[in-house]
C-alpha cells in the first residue's frame, strides 16, 4: 500500500509495516510481540503448556475488549486442556505437528486461520482474533471469538415508517450484512470485502446481485474504493465524498439509507451497495434524483395511495424550492397578480412594518434553520423546550411585537414542513441550500430571477452523474418505461421491468400478466 | 495573445451586464405597503370654476384599515370602507397626479377591477381615456367598464349596500349579478376596447346609477342613505355615447347577443289576466346576415330554455303548455324586437349584424363597406324564438285549499 502514514511517527509506534516473517523461536515472537503491543492495555499474553511429552509452551495473544471472553476460554482453552487426555495414544504431538492437531482436533472455535505474519497476526489479534503462538513453530494459529457486537438492531430513527420493516442497519457490518442477507437468501449476493485506512483498517463491503449488477460498475466501485489512501474511516460519509462523481456537487450523488428492505430492493435493481463497517448508513450508487424522493414505504402502501403520495412529495418539493422565493418576487414585483381580495387582506397584515418582505423572510429562514439545527443536536428531552420556545415565544413574539409581518411567518412555516416530507435527508439539505439562493435571486430580480434560478439548476442537475448514470433518469434522458415509478408507483405486477440505465443486465423482473384478474375472465 | 483578449473583454462584459440586471431590478422593486391600490377609477368633463374644461377623476383607494386587535393575531381585521381621492386637471395624468400627490405612495393601478365613465366624458373624450388606460403600465384587461347617468362622481360619495366595500360591489355586481339576471352585461375593457375600434360594431357599457335605499329600521336607514346599481345599458356609435337602454331592452340585448347558461331572467307572462313568471336559464341566439342586391337580411333564431317558477292560479295543463310556450315565444320575440328598434333608432350596430356579415362573406362586406351603416339601418331583420318549459316547478300540481 503506498500510504502509509506520516513516516515519523511509525518509528516510534513499531507497528510492523512491512511482512515479516514470524521466528521459530517461541521467546523471540513474543519479545517482537511485546513491543508491538507496548502499551497496549487491552492486549493479553496467556501462557501454557500442552500437556504432551515433551511439553510445549504456546502463548496465546489476544485484544481483550475485542474478544468475548467466556467463549474463548471455552472454545480454545478447555479444548486444549481438558480434552488433551482424549487423544488417541497413539498420536504422538510434536512441534511439527502440533499446530494441526490443535485445529484438526482440539479447538472448537469455528473459524480459524493460519499465519505466519507479524503484520497478518496484529491484524487479526486486532479484529478480535486469538492467536496461538507456538514453540518451535513459525507458524500462528489464529481462532475467532465472537466479540462485542455493539448495540442490537433498532428502529431505523431517521427513516422510520409506518407499514415497512422495524429493523435498521447497526454499526456492525456483520450484522448489517446478516439483515441483507435475511431478505435476499442467494449466493448470487455477492459479498467482497475491501480495506480502507492505513491506521483504522476499517472494513467496507461490496454487495451485489451477480449478473444483476453490471460489471462495470462493480469495477469502478471496486477501483474507486481503493483508491481511498487516507488514515482512518470514521464513518460512511468519508466514503462518499471520497467516491462521489463531482467533487462538489450541491446534490447527493450517492444515497445512504439505514434500512436494509430500501437497500435490498436497491440490489434488487442492479445497485451497488457499501456497507462501511462502524457507520449504520449503507450507501448505494448509482443514484438518481428522483430515488432521493422514494420512499422504502412506497412499494409497502397500496400502489394508489403510494402515487398519491408521491405525487404529494413533488408538490412539496416545489414548495420547500419555490415558495419563500415566489411570494417574495410576487410581493415586491409582480403584485398585479395578487386578486384584490387576497391584496385587502395583505396590505393590512404589512401596514407599518420596519423591514421590507425579502428581509423578513430570509430572517425567518435563517431563523428556521438556527432552530432546526438546534433541535437535531440536542437530547430529545430538551428538544422539545427549543421547539416550545422558538415556535411559540419568539415566532409569535416578533410579529406582535410589529418586527416582521404574519407573512414571512407562514410562508417559512409551510416551507419547513413541505421539506420535512422529502424522505431523504441528504436531498432536503440541497433544496435548503437552494432555497436562499431563489430568495436572494427573487429579492433583485423578481420573477425573472426565480426562472434564472430554476434554469441553472436544471442545467446543473442534468450535468450530474451518479456512477455513469445521468442523475436525472427516467426524466432526462427520457426513458417512458421508468417513469412508472416515478411520479407515481406502478402496482407490482405491472411494474415487470428493472431501471432502464441500472438493471439492464437483466432487465424483467416477473413473468407477465401477474396482475389479478376477475374469476369470469379465465372460464372464457 | 488576441483571443485571451476578446474572451477576457466577453467575460468582463457578460458580468458588468449581469451587475445591469442586479441594477434595473432593484430600481423596479416596491413593497406592497408602498401602493396606493385604486380599485375603482371615476372619469368625467368638468367645466370648471375658471371655464376651462377639465378632466375629473375619482378614485376608491384600498384602505389598510386600522385592525383594532393588530395584537391578537387571531381574527377580525376590520376594513374601513375605502378613501375617495379627486383631482382636476387639464389632462388625465394631471388630475390623477392632484390626488395621488396628496400621498407618499406610488398609485397602483393593477387592480382597478371597475372604470365608471361620466355621461359626459363617454359623448365627448371616450377615446382618449381608453387610450390612457390601454398605455398604463399596470393595464389590466379585465377591468370592467361601466358608464355612469350623469357624472361619475356622485357616486364615490355612496357606500357599500351588501359588500365590505363598494368597489366589491361594483365587480361583483358587473361580473354575476347583472349578467344572470340580464338587466345589464359587464363588459371587460379588453373587449370595448376592440369594439369600439373595430370597423364593424359598436361597444356597449353596463349603465351605473346612484340609488338612495328607502328601507327603514325603525326611525334610522337600514342601509347606507346612497348606493350604486349596475342597471341598463349605453349605447355608443363609434366612439360617442348615443343613448341608453333600460332593463327590458336590456334583456332584450342579452338575448339576442349571448348565449346563455347560467341565466336567472325573469320573463313575465300573462295568461286569462292572471300574470306568472317564466325564468330562463338558457339561451342561445344563432345569428345569420346575408346580403341581397345591397340589401341586408337578418336572421336572428333563439332557443330559450327555462321553467315556469309560480303559477299564480294559472292552472297550467301540460296540454296548455305548448300554448304557453307559444304566446311566450312571441312575447320574446317581440321583447328582442324592440331592442333592435330602438338600437337602430340611435343609429349604433352594437348587436354585431354587420360584423357577422362581414366574418361569413367578407366579399359582400366589400361591397357595402363604404355605407354598411346605413345599409344596417336599412336592414331586414327577422327574429324567431324558440321558448322550451323544461319544468313548471317543483310541485306537480298546484296547492289547493280544500275546505
Amino acid at each position: 500500500m503506498g500510504f502509509s502514514g506520516p513516516k515519523r511517527s511509525n518509528k516510534q509506534a513499531a507497528e510492523p509495516t512491512e511482512r515479516r516473517p514470524l521466528f521459530i523461536s517461541l521467546e523471540r515472537n513474543i519479545t517482537e510481540l511485546q513491543e508491538i503491543f507496548n502499551l497496549c492495555a487491552d492486549v493479553v499474553f496467556r501462557e501454557f503448556t500442552l500437556n504432551c511429552e515433551p511439553p510445549i509452551n504456546v502463548v496465546a495473544v489476544f485484544a481483550e475488549s475485542m474478544i468475548n471472553e467466556k467463549s474463548g476460554s471455552d472454545t480454545i482453552l478447555k479444548g486444549i486442556m481438558q480434552e488433551m487426555i482424549s487423544l488417541p495414544p497413539t498420536l504422538q504431538i510434536t512441534q511439527a505437528n502440533v499446530i494441526q492437531i490443535l485445529k484438526s482436533r482440539l479447538l472448537t472455535a469455528m473459524s480459524t486461520k493460519e499465519t505466519s505474519d507479524f503484520l497478518k497476526l496484529t491484524d487479526f489479534v486486532l479484529n478480535g482474533g486469538v492467536a496461538l503462538v507456538v514453540e518451535g513453530s513459525c507458524q500462528a494459529l489464529i481462532c475467532f471469538v465472537a466479540g462485542p457486537k455493539g448495540r442490537a438492531v433498532e428502529e431505523p430513527i431517521t427513516e422510520p415508517a409506518v407499514r415497512g420493516p422495524r429493523d435498521g442497519f447497526v454499526e456492525d457490518y456483520q450484522t448489517n450484512l446478516f439483515l441483507i442477507r435475511k431478505r435476499i437468501k442467494s449466493s448470487r449476493l455477492k459479498v467482497e470485502l475491501l480495506e480502507v485506512g492505513a491506521i483504522s483498517k476499517t472494513t467496507v463491503a461490496l454487495c451485489y446481485l451477480k449478473g444483476l449488477a453490471e460489471d462495470s460498475l462493480i469495477k469502478e466501485v471496486k477501483t474507486r474504493i481503493s483508491r481511498i489512501q487516507i488514515d482512518a474511516v470514521a464513518g460512511s460519509g468519508i466514503i462518499e465524498e471520497m467516491i462521489t462523481d463531482q467533487p462538489f456537487s450541491l446534490f447527493p450523488l450517492v444515497q445512504y439509507s439505514e434500512r436494509p428492505d430500501k437497500i435490498a430492493g436497491s440490489l434488487m435493481e442492479g445497485r451497488v451497495a457499501i456497507l462501511v463497517d462502524n457507520s449504520p448508513m449503507t450507501l448505494v450508487v448509482p443514484t438518481t434524483f428522483v430515488s432521493l424522493l422514494q420512499a422504502s414505504e412506497d412499494y409497502e402502501n397500496g400502489f394508489i395511495f403510494a402515487s398519491f403520495i408521491r405525487l404529494i412529495r413533488f408538490v412539496s418539493l416545489n414548495i420547500a424550492l419555490l415558495l419563500p422565493a415566489v411570494t417574495v418576487a410576487i410581493m415586491t414585483f409582480h403584485q398585479e397578480i395578487i386578486p384584490d381580495k387576497l391584496m385587502g387582506v395583505i396590505i393590512i397584515t404589512r401596514k407599518d412594518l420596519p423591514f421590507p418582505l425579502y428581509v423578513e423572510i430570509l430572517i425567518m429562514e435563517t431563523f428556521f434553520e438556527i432552530l432546526r439545527e438546534a433541535g437535531v443536536r440536542l437530547p430529545r428531552t430538551i428538544g422539545q423546550s427549543v421547539s416550545i420556545v422558538g415556535g411559540l415565544v419568539i415566532g409569535q413574539a416578533t410579529v406582535e411585537a410589529g418586527f416582521v409581518g404574519y407573512i414571512p411567518v407562514i410562508v417559512v412555516a409551510l416551507t419547513a414542513v413541505a421539506t420535512f416530507v422529502i424522505p431523504n435527508y441528504a436531498a432536503g439539505t440541497s433544496i435548503r441550500i437552494l432555497r436562499f439562493v431563489l430568495i436572494i435571486l427573487a429579492a433583485f430580480l423578481g420573477g425573472v430571477g426565480i426562472m434564472m434560478g430554476l434554469m441553472f439548476i436544471l442545467f446543473y442537475l442534468c450535468s450530474l452523474r451518479s456512477f455513469g448514470v445521468p442523475y436525472l433518469t427516467p426524466i432526462a434522458p427520457l426513458s417512458l418505461g421508468d417513469l412508472k415509478d416515478t411520479f407515481i408507483r406502478a402496482p407490482w405486477w405491472a411494474m415487470r421491468t428493472r431501471p432502464r440505465l441500472i438493471g439492464v443486465k437483466e432487465s424483467t423482473r416477473m413473468d407477465t400478466n401477474q396482475g389479478p384478474e376477475h374469476p369470469s375472465k379465465g372460464k372464457e | 495573445m488576441e483571443q485571451k483578449k476578446v474572451r477576457r473583454f466577453a467575460k468582463i462584459s457578460l458580468l458588468v451586464i449581469l451587475l445591469q440586471m442586479f441594477c434595473w431590478g432593484c430600481w423596479d422593486q416596491r413593497d406592497v405597503n408602498n401602493l396606493d391600490i385604486i380599485t375603482v377609477l371615476g372619469f368625467d368633463r368638468i367645466t370648471d370654476e375658471d371655464g376651462l374644461d377639465k378632466w375629473q377623476v375619482s378614485s376608491f383607494v384600498m384602505q389598510a384599515g386600522k385592525s383594532e386587535n393588530t395584537g391578537g393575531g387571531s381574527g377580525a381585521t376590520e376594513v374601513k370602507p375605502e378613501l375617495v381621492w379627486r383631482g382636476k386637471g387639464l389632462t388625465i395624468p394631471e388630475a390623477i397626479l392632484d390626488f395621488s400627490k396628496r400621498s407618499p405612495r406610488f398609485p397602483f393601478f393593477a387592480d382597478t377591477y371597475s372604470v365608471i365613465i361620466g355621461e359626459r366624458a363617454a359623448k365627448e373624450r371616450l377615446l382618449e381615456i381608453v387610450d390612457y388606460l390601454d398605455r398604463l403600465r399596470e393595464y389590466r384587461p379585465g377591468s370592467f367598464v361601466m358608464i355612469a347617468k350623469g357624472d361619475a362622481a356622485p357616486l364615490f360619495e355612496t357606500e357599500p349596500e351588501d359588500a365590505i366595500t363598494v368597489s366589491r360591489d361594483l365587480k361583483d355586481s358587473a361580473q354575476n349579478t347583472a349578467d344572470s339576471t340580464g338587466i345589464a352585461r359587464g363588459v371587460k375593457l379588453m373587449d370595448f376596447t376592440s369594439n369600439l375600434l373595430s370597423t364593424d360594431r359598436d361597444p356597449v357599457a353596463p349603465e351605473i346609477k346612484l340609488i338612495k335605499p328607502k328601507e327603514k329600521k325603525g326611525e334610522r336607514l337600514a342601509g347606507p342613505p346612497k348606493a350604486v346599481l349596475v342597471e341598463g345599458l349605453a349605447v355608443f356609435k363609434d366612439d360617442k355615447w348615443v343613448g341608453w337602454l333600460n332593463k327590458e331592452e336590456a334583456v332584450g340585448y342579452d338575448l339576442l347577443t349571448n348565449k346563455i347558461n347560467k341565466g336567472d331572467i325573469t320573463i313575465r307572462a300573462e295568461k286569462a289576466g292572471e300574470y306568472f313568471t317564466f325564468l330562463i336559464e338558457k339561451s342561445k341566439p344563432t345569428l345569420k346576415a346575408t346580403l341581397n342586391d345591397e340589401k341586408l337580411n337578418i336572421k336572428v333564431g333563439i332557443d330559450v330554455k327555462g321553467r315556469i317558477i309560480e303559477d299564480n292560479g294559472v292552472d297550467l295543463a301540460p296540454g296548455e303548455i305548448d300554448q304557453v310556450e307559444h304566446t311566450l315565444s312571441e312575447q320574446i320575440g317581440a321583447m328582442a324586437m324592440h331592442t333592435i328598434e330602438t338600437v337602430r333608432g340611435y343609429g349604433s350596430d352594437c348587436l354585431g349584424f354587420s360584423e357577422e356579415l362581414h366574418r361569413y362573406s367578407p366579399n359582400d362586406w366589400k361591397k357595402i363597406k363604404s355605407h354598411w351603416r346605413d345599409t344596417y339601418l336599412n336592414a331586414k331583420v327577422d327574429v324567431e324564438v324558440n321558448v322550451s318549459i323544461e319544468n313548471t316547478g317543483r310541485l306537480g300540481q298546484r296547492l289547493e285549499m280544500k275546505k
